[in-house]
């Protein structure tokens, strides 16, 4: 029987529940609010003549809704967010005082448990035999940070290499790298583009595309997610009105997408983009923060697994936080833009340079996969091989169980839809419980219905652990109600050959 | 009759006519906006009060007894009687003189005062007075309304005997007769609705008003005994009233049924007239017409529309052929086809901008220029405590990377919160004297980050124009209305902040969020802000402040808060506080401290802190260091401050060049601006300052251009930008001004002899000029021997 494809959209019933609990916490929040103003009084003030720092909805949204599950987010952790990880205990969600701001105490104690939640694709987030001694080397070399921008004395010879590896990785002329991903996209977008411009962007775009945008002033336009139809129909109305008010053309026009959405872990519809942005003679700008490194067979992101060439995308842009377990992004364009961009964006011209242990640390990890290290075993291509067996596979377990599972194969972020908001905070603390620990998403940063759990999987997964984590997970659906879907599957595994992994992934 | 003479010369109408527009415009539209009324009620209104007022000015004699139709003036005269004598307090109106109507009208009214005596209620005199004053306006209003009619009837009889027409009872007649039946059956119920609503204590002009007045007055014993009597007296109304409605309803009918009846006799003669008005004889057949100069009438009517249409003007084109119709697809992908878009970066046709120096190894005072073989004194980079030196960071970067790996692998929400991130955010917290602080994984974000979270298109930002683009941005991206004062000016300051205080009382604004946004050393001028001042008016005006100390941190003030310390400020007296850990603490990244409010919000709703990866934790480990550093050696603060000082001194004797911080120099960060100012005469300022970069670089030591991107709103003089280090010795200061000045000389006056110009000088040759060495003041040949 095939699989029903996961929903973003909850089913009528579960709507209206999900709906009726916000109802809920709203009506009992401002009911407690109530008591506590006329019983309280709350004695912390604003002083008088200042307006509250904190709006009246975002305060009240905080007090009464975040804090109470305030526990299932910023859990710390006390070692590397490998496969397996130490999370640092907290006092359990106590809404103390009036106004129910009272913060979690670290308890002192550890808990170990299996990590679903961090962007370790290609498992570079621990101690690496390839990769940390040369970072080693690098500290020891140019120190940990240059103290200065680039433009003024904090180029390295190391972040020019770094940008020629990435360049020629992606066949593109050149490359500029920046020390902070979200960075990437809010600071050069605006030096990209600006007044006069037309940004048409993805509906489901990440926060830091959004403020890029916002940042360089072009006007945009959305169009539906992942919908090369929707995209069409947009650019050509566009192109045939001009600017608005003027109707004078546009001077160009960028289509702005992700290669994978982090929230929903779909692939992007890349080969019917830009298919269209060529016959429209738009730009493109892909976001390869999730899928670079993560999709394809050499890792070359989402180009490589919709087989579009990386000469057709005008503008590519990742970070190296999640595959390459270091941190920044970078820029790969044209020599032209890339010159342009160096010239121009204040990120390159007034923010402190990468730290050179973190470029060398990107740098090892892209010899490694692309199999140019001394040692020669084939190892990083068999992390990426090994990531495609383990999303797969897990995929295919929990899309057995019945849930609610969005995005695509291949894909290493799985969405599991929630819906509502009671089990945002009972699934996290049941897995915990449990020894696995999720990421769970709720409002606002998803639409109010379709808060989720966000499962990342990683090439340093062992298949024991993936199943301990599928048996963890099947428990905790049924407690929280979560299979929306039949069952198709049974998680016997071990019955399905086709799916035997290796034994010991952790050499990995 | 000649036609043409009537007509008036048409240039000179189109001459006056755009005056006339003007103040028709000018007029309708103040009275559009002025009042709520409808302009054509107030038109109307005003033309019934031109037509009354002449009837009203007749002599008010006593009216002679009028047969029925009463005369047309009767009502006028009525109703101006009344209002005398109601105004002027007489008794009532002598109704001997009035006309029918009016008498037939007044009826009513003395029936029921007659009730009202009988019933008896003493305690409502005041009332009684009311009401009888108001049945007599009311009175007078309705014997008004019915006059009226029988005078528009008595009108039109006159005008149709005029015309030889009247033969009989006419239309207007009929229906005066019928609107004077209505009206009496209409006010005889309204008579007795107000009298029994009366009765209950109900009707409008009670005087007792309050419920608890009300409620007693309905509860007294008089009262109840009333009331009593007024149930009796109300149970028999119902039939009272069912009674008159119905006599006055059939009585409407009755005269609406024959007015039905006739209406097909009354057609008839009405053709039967209009045929003897135009037929052969007629008064209005052509002959007839003709004979009696009808033609007149007629000329004057189309003289008449002529000015008319002369004074509307040019026809306006109608509204349908100003809707574009939606573009067809065939349209659409011509537009399509035809586009073409700008590159969207195009190479520069001037000469390359030379890369910036790449530094091998380590910063610190002295590094190695990649293609230079000598190492250089480093003037540009911003480890002013001399950080990077530190084998104990060193020793804790090496520690965390071996636990931790390189990257956090997530934001902080999802498991890349690592206890060091908690233990720096602690620290730095009580370092700063606040209640919290907050950790970004880079510095360029944190402004951006935390202003957006704090201000929305309702709040009012004021910043210092001379800001760095982190800081403008987040006010783009807040988009609250962010006013730009000029740079350091607490006067433009406090003038903004008037005129938007003045402007939000005007407009009767809530409350909203106001922010003022600076550096506390900017990084564009490397000046101190007047933090005292600011704080002053960011009181007075209820303001909050936010500072960024990015330049500022570990350098100023007594525990190296930064220059709000170093302005006399605590830590509370600034609400948020924001600085880059890439300076003087020598790591990357930044952070924001403040209360816990304002950071606990920022976890929530910081964009950079929520949808970013944060700060790799080798990092955090080496600002704990810094930190742990910063507190056992303060003497570093005292060095580069003391450097600093030196270094300001010694530039002072530096000629063509003048340091823009120069009222500051406790501040390691010095730009130099040339001094009096270059003509331009083809080399850009920027160019001679990179000339004397690179030859400054030549002669062993590095400083750099400062630039700013083309986005920043200000773009301030080139300037050469200058840092000084605490690990700076006194002798490497006097070494970098003397080379700094040797270049300076040798830029600003090449000549090809002098011994210390070297191969590159050779490119500087076309473009100098004999006069710019004198026009700078410097010294010729002789002094550059140096």
């Amino acid at each position: 029987m095939p699989h029903q494809p996961g929903s973003l959209k909850p089913p009528f019933v579960t709507a209206i529940s999900t709906l009726s609990s916000w109802a809920a916490f709203f009506i009992f929040g401002h009911f407690r609010d109530f008591l506590v103003f006329w019983f309280y009084r709350p004695t912390k003030k604003t002083p008088k003549g200042y307006a509250p720092i904190r709006q009246d909805y975002e305060d009240f949204y905080t007090r009464r809704m975040y804090y109470r599950i305030h526990d299932a987010f910023n859990r710390p952790i006390a070692s590397a967010p490998n496969s397996e990880m130490k999370v640092l205990e907290r006092t359990s969600t106590v809404v103390g005082g009036a106004n129910g701001t009272q913060g979690l105490e670290l308890t002192g104690g550890q808990k170990d448990v299996l990590n679903l939640g961090s962007y370790n694709y290609l498992g570079f987030a621990a101690r690496d035999d390839y990769c940390t001694p040369r970072v080693l080397d690098t500290l020891k070399e140019c120190g940990w940070s240059t103290c200065a921008s680039r433009t003024q004395a904090g180029s390295s010879p190391i972040h020019r290499q770094l940008e020629r590896a990435i360049a020629d990785f992606l066949g593109k002329e050149d490359a500029i790298v920046l020390g902070m991903g979200f960075a990437t996209n809010s600071m050069i977008l605006p030096a990209l583009i600006g007044k006069g411009s037309l940004i048409i962007s993805d509906a489901l775009n990440h926060a830091s595309i959004v403020a890029g945008v916002r940042g360089s002033g072009a006007k945009v336009k959305v169009f539906e997610h992942n919908n090369p139809d929707s995209l069409e129909a947009v650019l050509r109305n566009a192109i045939a009105q001009g600017q608005p008010r003027s109707g004078r053309a546009w001077k160009k026009v960028l289509i702005v997408t992700e290669g994978i959405f982090s929230m929903e872990g779909e692939a992007c519809e890349l080969a019917g983009i830009v298919a269209v942005a060529k016959k429209y003679k738009a730009y493109v700008f892909l976001d390869e923060a999730h899928s670079i490194g993560a999709l394809g067979k050499t890792g070359r992101g989402i180009t490589e697994h919709a087989g579009v060439s990386t000469s057709d995308i005008d503008v590519m842009m990742g970070t190296f936080t999640k595959s390459f377990g270091a941190a920044g992004g970078y820029i790969a364009s044209s020599r032209a833009v890339v010159q342009h961009l160096r010239d121009t964006s204040p990120a390159h011209i007034s923010a402190t340079a990468m730290s050179p242990p973190v470029a060398q640390q990107i740098i090892s990890a892209l010899t490694l996969i692309q199999g140019r290290d001394d040692v020669g075993d084939g190892r990083g291509q068999r992390k990426m091989d090994q990531l495609k067996q383990n999303a797969n596979f897990f995929r295919e377990g929990l899309e057995g169980m019945g849930l609610n599972v969005l995005g695509d194969q291949d894909s290493p972020v799985m969405p599991i839809m929630l819906f509502q908001p009671a089990k945002i905070p009972a699934f996290s603390r049941l897995c915990l419980q449990r020894g696995v620990a999720v990421v769970v998403v709720g409002f606002p940063a998803t639409p109010l219905l379709s808060a989720r759990c966000r499962i990342c999987i990683s090439a340093s997964h062992t298949r024991a652990q993936l199943e301990r984590a599928l048996e963890v997970i099947d428990e905790v659906a049924d407690l929280c109600g979560l299979k929306h879907f039949p069952q198709t599957k049974s998680l016997d595994i071990k019955s399905k050959p086709e799916l035997a992994l290796p034994a010991a992934a952790s050499s990995l | 009759m000649s036609t043409a003479a009537g007509t008036p010369a048409p240039t000179g109408q189109r001459r006056s006519w755009p005056l006339f527009t003007r103040a028709a415009s000018a007029e309708s539209s103040s009275a559009a906006q002025g009042s709520t009324l409808p302009v054509k009620v107030v038109v109307a209104l005003f033309c019934i009060f031109l037509l009354a007022t002449p009837l009203a000015l007749l002599p008010l004699g006593a009216p002679q007894p009028a047969e029925h139709p009463p005369s047309w003036i009767d009502g006028p005269k009525y109703l101006l009687h009344t209002a005398r004598s109601s105004l002027f307090g007489s008794s009532k109106p002598s109704g001997s003189g009035s006309g029918r109507a009016a008498l037939d009208a007044a009826a009513p009214f003395e029936g029921s005062k007659a009730v009202d005596e009988d019933g008896g209620l003493p305690q409502l005199d005041t009332y009684k007075q009311g009401r009888s004053h108001g049945t007599r306006v009311g009175t007078a209003v309705q014997k008004f309304v019915a006059s009226t009619g029988s005078s528009l009837a008595v009108i039109g009889n006159q005008f149709r005997s005029q015309l030889g027409l009247s033969k009989q009872l006419s239309l207007g007649d009929k229906a005066s007769r019928a609107w004077y039946g209505t009206g009496r059956s209409v006010s005889s119920l309204k008579k007795q609705l107000a009298h029994s609503f009366h009765r209950l204590g109900l009707s409008k002009p009670n005087p007792v008003r309050h419920p608890r007045e009300w409620l007693r007055w309905v509860l007294s014993k008089d009262r109840i005994s009333q009331f009593k009597a007024q149930v009796r007296y109300a149970s028999k109304q119902p039939a009272h009233l069912y009674s008159s409605a119905r006599e006055g309803i059939m009585e409407t009918g009755r005269l609406a049924g024959k007015g039905s009846r006739s209406a097909v006799h009354r057609l008839q003669r009405m053709a039967r007239d209009f045929w003897d008005l135009v037929g052969p004889g007629g008064k209005l057949h052509p002959e007839e017409f003709l004979e009696h100069n009808g033609d007149v009438l007629v000329q004057l009517v189309l003289l008449g529309l002529l000015a008319v249409l002369l004074l509307q003007g040019a026809f306006k084109p109608s509204d349908k052929n100003k809707k574009d119709a939606p573009l067809s697809e065939k349209e659409i992908d011509q537009l399509c086809k035809e586009w073409q878009p700008e590159p969207l970066a195009s190479l520069r046709s001037e000469p390359e901008q030379k890369p910036s120096p790449v530094i091998q190894g380590r910063t610190g005072v002295w590094v190695e220029v990649e293609g230079r073989k000598n190492s250089v004194l480093n003037m540009a980079g911003n480890d002013f405590l001399g950080m990077s030196a530190s084998s104990a960071i060193e020793k804790a970067c090496y520690d965390a990377i071996d636990k931790y790996g390189v990257g956090s692998c997530g934001p902080r929400g999802f498991y890349g919160t690592i206890d060091v991130h908690l233990e720096f955010e602690a620290k730095m917290a009580h370092f700063m004297g606040t209640e919290e602080c907050i950790l970004y994984s880079y510095d360029l974000a944190t402004v951006p980050s935390v202003i957006p979270a704090f201000a929305n298109a309702k709040d009012i930002i004021v910043c210092d124009e001379a800001v760095h683009y982190g800081a403008q941005n987040g006010c783009t991206l807040s988009r609250a209305k962010t006013y730009y004062f000029k740079h350091n000016d607490v006067a433009d300051l406090e003038s903004i902040l008037a005129r938007v205080h003045a402007e939000e009382r005007r407009k009767k604004k809530p409350l909203n969020r106001r922010y003022i946004v600076t550096e506390g050393v900017f990084a564009a001028t490397g000046e101190l802000a007047p933090l005292a001042e600011i704080h002053r008016l960011k009181d007075k005006y209820k303001y909050r402040l936010l500072v960024d100390e990015s330049f500022a941190l570990g350098v100023l003030g007594q525990h190296g808060r930064g220059a709000c310390e170093h302005a006399g400020l605590g830590p509370n007296d600034v609400e948020i506080v924001c600085a880059s850990l890439g300076n003087a603490v020598g790591a990357v990244g930044g952070f924001c401290v403040g209360s816990r409010d304002v950071v606990d919000h920022q976890r929530l709703s910081g964009l950079g802190y929520c949808f970013s990866a944060s700060l790799p934790p080798f990092l955090s480990s080496a600002a704990i260091a810094a930190m742990n550093q910063l507190e056992h050696e303060p003497q570093a603060m005292e060095a580069v401050q003391e450097n600093a000082r030196y270094l300001h001194d010694l530039l002072k004797s530096v000629p063509g060049i003048r340091v823009l911080g120069a009222d500051f120099p406790q501040v390691p960060l010095l730009h130099l601006v040339l001094d009096p100012e270059p003509p331009t005469d083809g080399v850009g300022e920027g160019q001679l300052l990179q000339d004397l970069a690179d030859k400054a670089l030549d002669l062993g030591v590095l400083a750099s251009v400062h630039r700013t991107s083309p986005l920043d709103r200000w773009q301030p003089r080139p300037s050469l930008r200058v840092t000084v280090t605490a690990r700076h010795a006194k002798h490497d200061l006097d070494r970098a001004v003397k080379q700094l000045s040797k270049a300076l000389q040798s830029v600003m006056n090449p000549e090809p002899t002098t011994p210390l110009s070297i191969a590159s000088s050779q490119k500087f040759s076309p473009r100098a000029s004999p006069s710019r060495g004198r026009l700078f003041g410097i010294g010729g040949g002789g002094r550059t021997t140096n």
